[in-house]
C-alpha cells in the first residue's frame, strides 16, 4: 500500500517539476564577431574569417541553465554531508518558480563572406527545456499536507516544456550600405521531441471537517502533449527513428539589423526564434478525466472480504484516473529580442557595449541587462567582459575569450564565470565553447602577430 | 609564433585551475533525513448497520418496524407422511369361499311306449285270446278281457344321462286308451330298471276309450336311471258289447312320459351350459379400528386362486362393481377347466373403490360380482351339488394413494434427533445480556385429514458449560385439513408465558435436542381422509426480537494481521476516528497486537468514549451522537506492529444508561465512521 501512496507522491512530484525551460542565453557572445556563432544571436552580424566551417560537434557547445534557485538553496552542508533542506526555497519561492535549461551543438556550420556579405548554412542539435514548479508543490513535497489542513496548495503554475529539434539553417547578412546591414536567417526545425504542458489547473485542499475526517478537494485538470517520447515496447528506443523523424516539422525565423550611428557608436537589433513546430507523430497525450477530484476515503462494506488497502489503491487510481490519446500539437519557440548599443575606441579595438535582451515565453516575459567591453587584442586573441542583470540572478560577471591559430579558432565564453567554479551558489549557469576552422581574409592574420599585444 | 601559442596554452591553464578550484560536492553524501513530511490521508469511510457487524449471521431479519429479530429457523423439526396412516399392515386383504355346484338343470327327457292287445293277449283268458285273435281285423264285440298277470313293458334308455338324482323336477305320464272299449282299473308301476325301485305308480279307473289319463310324479329325492320299464299290473275292460267294434290288436293303450323343471343334485348326465352361481360378495378389509369409506389404491394387484372339484368346467366372470379404473369396472373373466385350478390375479393401480356397499356395513367391504357358468359338456359326466370350486381371494401388496373413513387411533413417535442452533449473535458475545420477548414458533403446514395431538419436548444445551435446559412447552393439537387437497398452514407460537424459553435462551444453547409423540383422532372416531402426498410437515421458528439489555458486554474479533512497515517510511502516525454512533451502545474499542512467536499481547490502542445514540422511553433511538477520537501511534507501536501478526479487536460496550433501560435495536441504526490516517514519512 505504502509503495502505491509512495509512486503516486512521486508521480505528482515529476507532474510538477518535469518540466523543462529555457532562458536567455549568451549575453556575452551578442555582438562578440571574432566567433563566428555570434551570429546566432543577430543574424546581420558577419563574423571575422573567410571561410568558416564548423568541426562536427566540437564547434559549438553551449550549455545555459538558469533557476530561481541554486544548489545551495536546496541542500544546506553539514559536517561532510549535503542534507536536503527546503525550508529556504519555500520561504523564497514566487507563485511560479523556472528551471530553464538550453543545449545547443553545431553539427554543421559553414560560413562564407562574399564581398561584404556573409551567407552562412549549418545544422544544430538544440534543446530548450522548462521546468515551473509552484510553491504550493514546494510545501507540499517537504512539508507534507498536514501542515496545511484548509489552505489551498496550488500547482497549477507547475508546468513542463521541452523542445529537442534539430535546426537546419541558411542565413544572409548584407549591407544596404556603409551604415545599415541587415540579416535574415531562415530554419528549417526537424522535431525530434516534445513535452508540453498545455493545461494545468492541479490544487488541492485538504480539508478537516469535523465527522468526515480528512477531506481531499483538488482541481485535477490538466494536460500534457508529449511527442517522440513513446517507443516500441520490444524494440525500445531506436536512434535512427529518432533522430531520422522528419514527420514533426517547423519553420523559424531569425532577422537582425546592425546600424552604424557613427564611426564609434553602433546600434544592434535582433529577434530570434520566430515559429513554430508542428508535432504529428509518436504522439502522446495525458489528460485527466476528472475536473474536480473530492476524496473523503473509500466507502467500503466492512462485510467485504477484499483488500482494503487495494481498494483503497484501486480507488486512488480512479480518482487519478488519466485518458491517453494522440493529439497532434504545436510548439511556439521562445523568441528572443535583443537590441545593443556599442561604443568603440576610435582604433576600433576596444568597444563598450549595452545589450537588453528580452526572452518572450508563453506566459512571462524574461528582461535582460548586460553590459560588456570587448578588445581585439591581436588578430590571434580577442576577449570580452561583461556584467548582466537577470531577476533570478542580478549578480553575473561575464567572461570570454578566442584564440585564432589559422585555421583553428578556439573560443570560450560565459555569462557568469562564477558559475564555473562556485557553481553551488548560482542561479544562472551559462557556457559556450568550442572550435572552428576560420580562413582569415587574406593576410587578416599577418605571420608574426604577436596573441598579445604590449 | 611558438611563444603566443605558449602563451595562449599558460592562459588557458590558468582558466582550467579556477575550474580545479571551484566547489567540490561529494554527492554521495546527499542526506534526505530532515524531509520529513506530514501527510493528512482520508482512509475510510464506512456505515456500520446490526448486520455488517455479523454479516455470516442470515438469522437477522428485520421485522415490519424495522425491529431487528434474530430469527432461526430448522427446517422438518418433524414430519408425518401420510404412509403411516395408509399402512394398511403387512398381512394382506384377503376372501375365501367355496362355490358349491348346486342343483343343476337338466334338459327334459320322455319316453313314448306303446302296450298293443298283440302284447296283452298271453296275458288274458284263452278265449279271449281267440275270440281277439279271430276277429283281428274284423267287426264285432270286442269281449271283456282283463289281464291275469302283470305285463311289463320296456321302455328305451334314454341317452343323455345314465343316473340322476332329482331335487326338483316333475314326470308327466300321459296315458292313452286307443282300443275301442273303455279300460278299467289300469294300475301300472314306473319302474328304474338299474335299480328296480319303483318310480312312480299310476292308478286309473276308467280310462274310456279314445281318452288320455294324465299323471304327475314329482321328482325331487328320486334317483332315475335311464332305462326305465312300464309294469303293468291290472287293467280290464266291459267289452263293447252290445256295440259292435272294430277290433285291431295292433291297438292298445299308449303311455307317454314327460319330465319338466328337472333340478338334479347330482348323477351322470349330459349337462347344458348353465348359470351355476351368480352373486356379489364382499371383500372384508378385516381391519381393526380403521373404517375406510373410500379408497384409491396406488399399487397393488388383486390375486385369486381358484380350485375345481367339478367335473367340468366352468366360466367365471368376476366384477369389482364399486371400483373403478379409467372409469371402468374392474372385470376379468376365468375358465376353469375340470377338476382344474386357475391362479392368477389383475392389477389394481390407481383404482378407486367405494367400500360402504355392505348392508350392514358401510365400512370396509369391496363388493366383488362373481358370475359362474357350467360350461356343456359333451359327454356324460358325473355330479354332485357339493362339489365346489374353491376361490381365494387377496388384495396383495397393497398401497393406498387415498382413503377415507376413519383411520384409528394411532400412537405417532417422533423420533429424538439433533439439530444446531446457530445463534451467532449470542455466541459471539460475553457479559450479561437479557433478551426481552424471545419467542418460538411451530409453524406447520398439513395435509392430512386427521386430526392429531403431540406432545414435543426440546432441551437445549450448551455443549460448552454443559447447561441443559427443557423448553417445557404444552401439548400441542395440529389442526387438520377439512376437505382433501386443502392444507393447513397454522402454528403454536411459545413465549415466556407459556414456556421457559427466556430460561432455554439465556444458556446460550449451541445444540437443541427434540423428540416427541402423539396420538390420532384423540377424540376418537370422525371423519378422516389420508392423500399419499399429503403430509405433516412441522418447522421450527425462534424470534428473538433484539429488545435487550447488556451491561459489560464484550466482543472480540481476531483479525489475520501483516504489516511490512520496512518499505513504508513511518516514522510515526495518528489515526483519526470520527464516529457518529446511531446504535444504543457506548462503545470502547481496544485494538490488541498479539506478538507472532509468544502468542501475548505487546501492545494496544485504546478507542475510548465513543458514546451511546439517544433513545426515548421505549428504548428506540432518537438522536445519534457524534464523537471524535484520535488516537496517536508511536514508533514503539509501528515496530511493535512488525512484530505481530494478529489483532484482537475488543470492543465492550453496555446498552444506553448502562444497561438499566431495555432498547431495542432496529435495522436502521447506523454508526457512521470515517477514518484518516496521518503520519509523518521519512521519504
Amino acid at each position: 500500500m505504502h509503495k502505491i501512496i509512495l509512486k503516486y507522491y512521486i508521480i505528482l512530484i515529476l507532474i510538477c517539476v518535469s518540466s523543462f525551460a529555457f532562458s536567455q542565453s549568451d549575453l556575452l557572445m551578442h555582438g562578440y564577431h571574432f566567433v563566428p556563432q555570434s551570429s546566432y544571436n543577430n543574424p546581420a552580424l558577419i563574423p571575422d574569417g573567410k571561410v568558416i566551417v564548423g568541426i562536427p560537434v566540437l564547434s559549438s557547445i553551449a550549455h545555459t541553465t538558469y533557476s530561481k534557485f541554486g544548489f545551495n538553496d536546496f541542500f544546506q552542508e553539514k559536517s561532510d554531508s549535503l542534507y536536503l533542506d527546503l525550508n529556504k526555497v519555500i520561504s523564497k519561492s514566487d507563485k511560479a518558480n523556472m528551471i530553464a535549461e538550453y543545449v545547443e551543438h553545431d553539427l554543421i556550420l559553414i560560413g562564407l563572406k562574399i564581398q561584404k556579405n556573409y551567407l552562412n548554412f549549418g545544422i544544430r542539435n538544440r534543446l530548450y527545456s522548462r521546468i515551473t514548479y509552484s510553491e504550493g508543490l514546494l510545501k507540499l513535497i517537504w512539508n507534507g499536507n498536514l501542515s496545511y489542513i484548509d489552505e489551498k496548495l496550488d500547482l497549477s503554475s507547475t508546468s513542463v516544456s521541452h523542445d529537442h529539434f534539430l535546426d537546419y539553417y541558411a542565413g544572409f547578412a548584407f549591407k544596404i550600405n556603409e551604415n545599415i546591414g541587415l540579416g535574415v536567417r531562415a530554419h528549417y526545425l526537424q522535431g525530434l521531441s516534445s513535452i508540453e504542458t498545455q493545461r494545468n489547473n492541479i490544487s488541492i485542499i485538504t480539508s478537516s471537517e469535523g465527522d468526515n475526517g480528512f477531506n481531499f478537494d483538488a482541481n485535477a485538470s490538466f494536460l500534457i502533449n508529449t511527442s517522440g517520447l513513446v517507443y516500441d515496447s520490444t524494440d525500445g528506443f531506436r536512434f535512427n527513428d529518432y533522430a531520422f523523424n522528419f514527420t514533426n516539422s517547423g519553420f523559424s525565423f531569425d532577422i537582425g539589423a546592425e546600424i552604424k550611428i557613427n564611426e564609434r557608436v553602433n546600434v544592434t537589433l535582433s529577434i530570434i526564434d520566430l515559429g513554430k513546430i508542428n508535432w504529428k507523430s509518436n504522439l502522446k497525450s495525458f489528460e485527466s478525466e476528472s475536473e474536480n477530484v473530492k476524496f473523503s476515503g473509500i466507502t467500503v462494506d466492512i462485510d467485504s472480504q477484499d483488500d482494503i488497502f487495494e481498494q483503497y489503491a484501486d480507488s486512488i487510481s480512479e480518482l487519478i484516473d488519466v485518458k491517453e490519446f494522440e493529439a497532434s500539437f504545436s510548439t511556439s519557440l521562445p523568441t528572443r529580442v535583443y537590441t545593443g548599443l556599442e561604443y568603440y575606441s576610435l582604433d576600433r579595438k576596444n568597444r563598450i557595449s549595452l545589450l537588453m535582451a528580452g526572452l518572450f515565453m508563453k506566459e512571462k516575459f524574461i528582461p535582460s541587462v548586460s553590459v560588456g567591453f570587448d578588445r581585439d587584442v591581436s588578430k590571434h586573441f580577442a576577449f570580452k567582459v561583461n556584467y548582466s542583470y537577470l531577476p533570478y540572478s542580478p549578480l553575473n560577471l561575464g567572461a570570454g575569450f578566442s584564440f585564432n591559430f589559422k585555421p583553428f579558432q578556439f573560443y570560450f565564453l560565459t555569462d557568469n564565470i562564477f558559475s564555473t567554479f562556485l557553481w553551488d551558489s548560482q542561479r544562472y549557469f551559462n557556457l559556450r565553447l568550442g572550435i572552428n576552422i576560420l580562413i582569415p581574409e587574406q593576410n587578416s592574420i599577418p605571420k608574426g602577430e604577436p596573441v598579445f599585444r604590449k | 609564433m611558438k611563444n603566443s601559442f605558449s602563451k595562449a596554452i599558460v592562459f588557458t591553464g590558468i582558466l582550467l585551475m579556477l575550474f580545479n578550484m571551484s566547489c567540490k560536492k561529494d554527492f554521495s553524501k546527499i542526506s534526505t533525513s530532515e524531509w520529513k513530511p506530514e501527510l493528512a490521508v482520508p482512509f475510510i469511510k464506512t456505515v456500520i448497520s446490526f448486520e455488517n457487524l455479523f454479516p455470516e449471521d442470515t438469522n437477522l431479519v428485520t421485522d415490519v418496524d424495522s425491529t431487528l429479530v434474530y430469527y432461526y429457523a430448522e427446517d422438518s423439526i418433524f414430519s408425518l407422511s401420510a404412509d403411516t396412516l395408509l399402512n394398511l399392515g403387512e398381512e394382506d386383504i384377503s376372501f375365501e369361499k367355496g362355490f358349491s355346484l348346486g342343483d343343476l338343470i337338466v334338459e327334459p327327457f320322455g319316453i313314448e311306449s306303446s302296450l298293443k292287445m298283440y302284447d296283452v293277449l298271453p296275458y288274458l283268458d284263452q278265449a279271449v285270446q281267440d275270440t281277439l285273435t279271430k276277429y283281428d281285423g274284423q267287426q264285432g264285440y270286442f269281449p271283456p278281457f282283463a289281464i291275469m298277470d302283470p305285463v311289463i313293458v320296456d321302455a328305451d334308455p334314454i341317452e343323455n344321462f345314465i343316473d340322476l338324482t332329482f331335487s326338483d323336477g316333475n314326470m308327466i305320464i300321459t296315458t292313452t286308451n286307443t282300443l275301442p272299449v273303455d279300460l278299467n282299473d289300469i294300475e301300472f308301476e314306473v319302474i328304474d330298471k338299474v335299480s328296480e325301485e319303483t318310480i312312480t305308480e299310476i292308478s286309473i279307473e276308467v280310462l274310456a276309450s279314445g281318452t288320455q289319463d294324465v299323471s304327475i310324479t314329482e321328482l325331487a329325492g328320486k334317483q332315475l336311471h335311464n332305462e326305465l320299464s312300464f309294469r303293468i299290473n291290472s287293467m280290464n275292460s266291459p267289452g263293447s258289447f252290445p256295440e259292435i267294434v272294430d277290433i285291431d290288436l295292433s291297438k292298445g293303450i299308449d303311455i307317454n312320459m314327460e319330465t319338466t323343471e328337472l333340478k338334479v343334485i347330482s348323477g351322470n348326465a349330459i349337462i347344458s351350459e348353465q348359470l351355476m352361481y351368480s352373486r356379489v360378495e364382499m371383500i372384508d378389509f378385516g381391519l381393526d379400528e380403521e373404517k375406510l369409506k373410500h379408497i384409491v389404491i396406488q399399487s397393488g394387484s388383486l390375486n385369486y386362486i381358484l380350485e375345481s372339484e367339478i367335473d367340468i368346467g366352468i366360466s367365471i366372470n368376476m366384477i369389482l362393481t364399486s371400483a373403478l379404473i379409467d372409469g371402468q369396472n374392474p372385470e376379468t373373466d376365468i375358465t376353469i377347466p375340470p377338476n382344474g385350478s386357475v391362479n392368477s390375479g389383475f392389477n389394481v393401480a390407481n383404482m378407486t373403490a367405494d367400500l360402504t356397499s355392505g348392508e350392514n356395513q358401510d365400512y370396509n367391504l369391496l363388493p366383488i360380482e362373481l358370475t359362474m357358468i357350467i360350461l356343456p359338456s359333451d359327454d356324460i359326466i358325473t355330479f354332485d351339488s357339493s362339489d365346489k370350486i374353491n376361490g381365494s381371494f387377496a388384495l396383495e401388496d397393497l398401497k393406498l394413494q387415498y382413503a377415507d373413513g376413519y383411520l384409528g387411533q394411532k400412537e405417532i413417535e417422533i423420533e429424538q434427533d439433533i439439530f444446531d442452533l446457530e445463534l451467532d449473535f449470542l455466541n459471539q458475545v460475553e457479559g450479561e445480556l437479557i433478551l426481552e420477548e424471545p419467542s418460538l414458533k411451530l409453524k406447520y403446514k398439513n395435509g392430512i385429514g386427521v386430526p392429531l395431538t403431540i406432545l414435543p419436548h426440546f432441551t437445549a444445551t450448551n455443549s460448552s458449560s454443559g447447561q441443559t435446559q427443557d423448553l417445557n412447552m404444552g401439548e400441542i393439537n395440529i389442526n387438520s385439513p377439512s376437505e382433501p387437497g386443502e392444507i393447513v398452514e397454522d402454528s403454536v407460537y411459545v413465549d415466556k408465558n407459556n414456556s421457559s424459553i427466556v430460561e432455554f435462551l439465556s444458556i446460550r444453547p449451541d445444540q437443541v435436542v427434540y423428540y416427541g409423540s402423539g396420538i390420532t383422532n384423540p377424540d376418537g372416531e370422525q371423519y378422516n381422509f389420508v392423500d399419499i402426498s399429503s403430509k405433516l410437515s412441522a418447522n421450527l421458528e425462534i424470534e428473538i426480537p433484539l429488545i435487550l439489555r447488556a451491561t459489560e458486554l464484550s466482543f472480540v474479533d481476531t483479525l489475520g494481521f501483516s504489516l511490512e512497515l520496512e518499505d513504508m517510511p513511518i516514522e510515526e502516525g495518528g489515526l483519526v476516528l470520527n464516529v457518529n454512533n446511531g446504535f444504543p451502545f457506548t462503545f470502547t474499542m481496544k485494538m490488541i497486537l498479539v506478538d507472532s512467536i509468544t502468542g501475548q499481547s505487546i501492545d494496544q490502542i485504546v478507542f475510548d468514549g465513543i458514546a451511546s445514540a439517544s433513545v426515548d422511553a421505549d428504548g428506540v433511538v432518537i438522536n445519534k451522537t457524534s464523537s471524535d477520537i484520535i488516537v496517536n501511534f508511536t514508533p514503539e507501536f509501528l515496530d511493535n506492529m512488525q512484530l505481530a501478526n494478529r489483532i484482537l479487536l475488543e470492543a465492550e460496550t453496555s446498552t444506553f444508561g448502562q444497561g438499566e433501560v431495555p432498547v431495542v435495536l432496529k435495522s436502521d441504526y447506523e454508526i457512521d465512521v470515517a477514518i484518516s490516517f496521518s503520519a509523518k514519512i521519512s521519504p
